[in-house]
């Protein structure tokens, strides 16, 4: 495994009387932040704000770097350019902190428990016991930051609409699939569970391809599983099952790869759609070659499953 | 019966743009919700918006499950925008970089008038108002 990354963050937090939050969370963001956040804690109402306090708290993170110490003062300043503003409120106060070796992506695994994902899938952490049943298949995730878990609707139907096409579809000898977008590669991994010969799994993101080849080990299908380091355009090679967990506008925009990429009578299973946006995508990809095979619905979460007619027939 | 609470996050993200590193790591991590979980669902709700800043509120219940609404945008982004400048100022008390009418002030308090704290439309104007001052933005009229 490549050596950890040693991350230092500047912390600060502003206590400041509340109507002053919005400016200031605009102000820290131009100063360098990625974003700020507020936290209440224990509010009466769902999504609510409690009522309104004397002051609060707003924080931001900053890459911990040369420019740490002028960002502080360059906040200072504006800090005490609102209290001369708004001298009849009280003044706001700013502390800061150098945050090392974070482990906030940790913290939530604690509450990563085995689940049952469809009628023979486990998918259970890797750091969690489960006795399964003899007919229980049994896909092991260490997810480290990259997405797919099983906990989340959109993956869970990828993988029902997976077990059920290639446990069902007898007349498919060889499946050839493609990930893509394959976060900690639980699709690809269970598709080669599933006796998928031929499995690649692709993603922009480095850290997630990392995580994906080590997840295929610990299940013990890296020998038929690869994942690289790649957008959607540069496969080439065609599949008869193509499953992208994406989200409705990455999927519009790589619709023709995707359909260029399926082989004749193939399985495309797109998922990440919101309810919103499925007329849309439906709209999109029913046409020329493709015909809707299944419709899977979780919540506000739809997942697709198309297949691809055979000119020859 | 409801579910317990046990807390309630306000971020201000990117549309579009989430990902694990902060704000939204520490901000979501110690409370134990699933970080990409959360990620999925946000950036598949804004992808339309992608650029501006759509606060969310998270809703975090006693067993980690979590919900989420997303905001109008910060007043601040929106005074940015009729004024037609990049940035606020960062001496507000000495610094006047834009103007904006009185009307725009209004429309903006009304599109934010469910997000705010107020009592009435005057309220939120004032609200409007004086975020328009801490940003060095005058307004005219």
């Amino acid at each position: 495994m490549a050596e950890k990354e040693r991350e230092k963050w500047l912390k600060m937090e502003i206590s400041a009387p509340a109507e002053l939050m919005d400016a200031l969370g605009n102000f820290l963001t131009e100063t360098g932040a990625q974003g700020v956040f507020q936290e209440f804690l224990e509010p009466q109402t769902p999504g609510g704000f409690l009522e309104a306090q004397s002051y609060e708290i707003i924080k931001a993170y900053f890459p911990q770097d040369i420019r740490s110490e002028k960002r502080i003062a360059i906040v200072q300043k504006y800090l005490e350019s609102l209290s001369e503003i708004f001298a009849d409120l009280a003044a706001p106060s700013l502390q800061t902190e150098i945050i090392s070796d974070p482990d906030w992506g940790e913290q939530w695994k604690k509450f990563f428990k085995p689940i049952r994902v469809s009628s023979n899938i486990i998918v259970k952490p890797t750091w969690e016991r489960y006795a399964p049943s003899s007919r229980d298949i049994v896909i092991e995730i260490d997810p480290g930051m990259a997405f797919g878990t099983g906990q989340h609707a959109s993956t869970r139907m990828c993988i029902e609409a997976l077990e059920d096409i290639i446990m069902k579809d007898r007349s498919v000898k060889n499946w050839k699939v493609l990930d893509i977008g394959c976060g900690t590669g639980i699709l690809g991994i269970t598709a080669a569970k599933l006796g998928a010969e031929q499995v690649t799994c692709v993603d922009i993101d480095k850290k997630a391809i990392e995580i994906a080849r080590e997840n295929a080990a610990i299940n013990h299908v890296d020998d038929r599983v690869r994942i690289l380091n790649q957008d959607a355009a540069s496969i080439k090679e065609p599949r008869n099952l193509i499953i992208a967990n994406l989200t409705a506008t990455l999927l519009l925009k790589i619709r023709q790869n995707l359909i260029n990429l399926l082989l004749p009578e193939g399985y495309m299973i797109i998922s990440g759609i919101i309810e919103q946006d499925a007329k849309n995508i439906e709209e999109h990809f029913c046409a020329d070659t493709l015909t809707r095979n299944r419709i899977i619905t979780e919540k506000e979460w739809v997942c697709y499953v198309f297949k691809k007619s055979n000119p020859a027939v | 019966m409801a579910k317990k609470i046990i807390a309630s996050i306000k971020l201000q993200i990117k549309a579009g743009k989430a990902t694990p590193s902060p704000p939204i790591g520490p901000a979501l991590g110690q409370h134990g919700v699933n970080i990409m979980e959360f990620c999925k669902a946000y950036n598949a709700l804004t992808q339309n918006q992608e650029g501006m800043i759509i606060p969310v509120v998270i809703t975090v219940y006693a067993d980690r499950s979590f919900t989420f609404i997303t905001k109008t945008p910060p007043a601040s982004v929106l005074l940015k925008q009729a004024a037609k400048i990049a940035k606020g100022a960062s001496d507000p008390k000495r610094e006047k970089v834009g103007t904006v009418t009185v009307k725009q002030v209004k429309e903006i308090a009304e599109l934010k008038f469910n997000d705010l704290n107020a009592v009435d439309i005057e309220s939120a104007i004032k609200i409007i108002a004086g975020t328009a001052r801490s940003m060095g933005i005058e307004i005219a009229g």
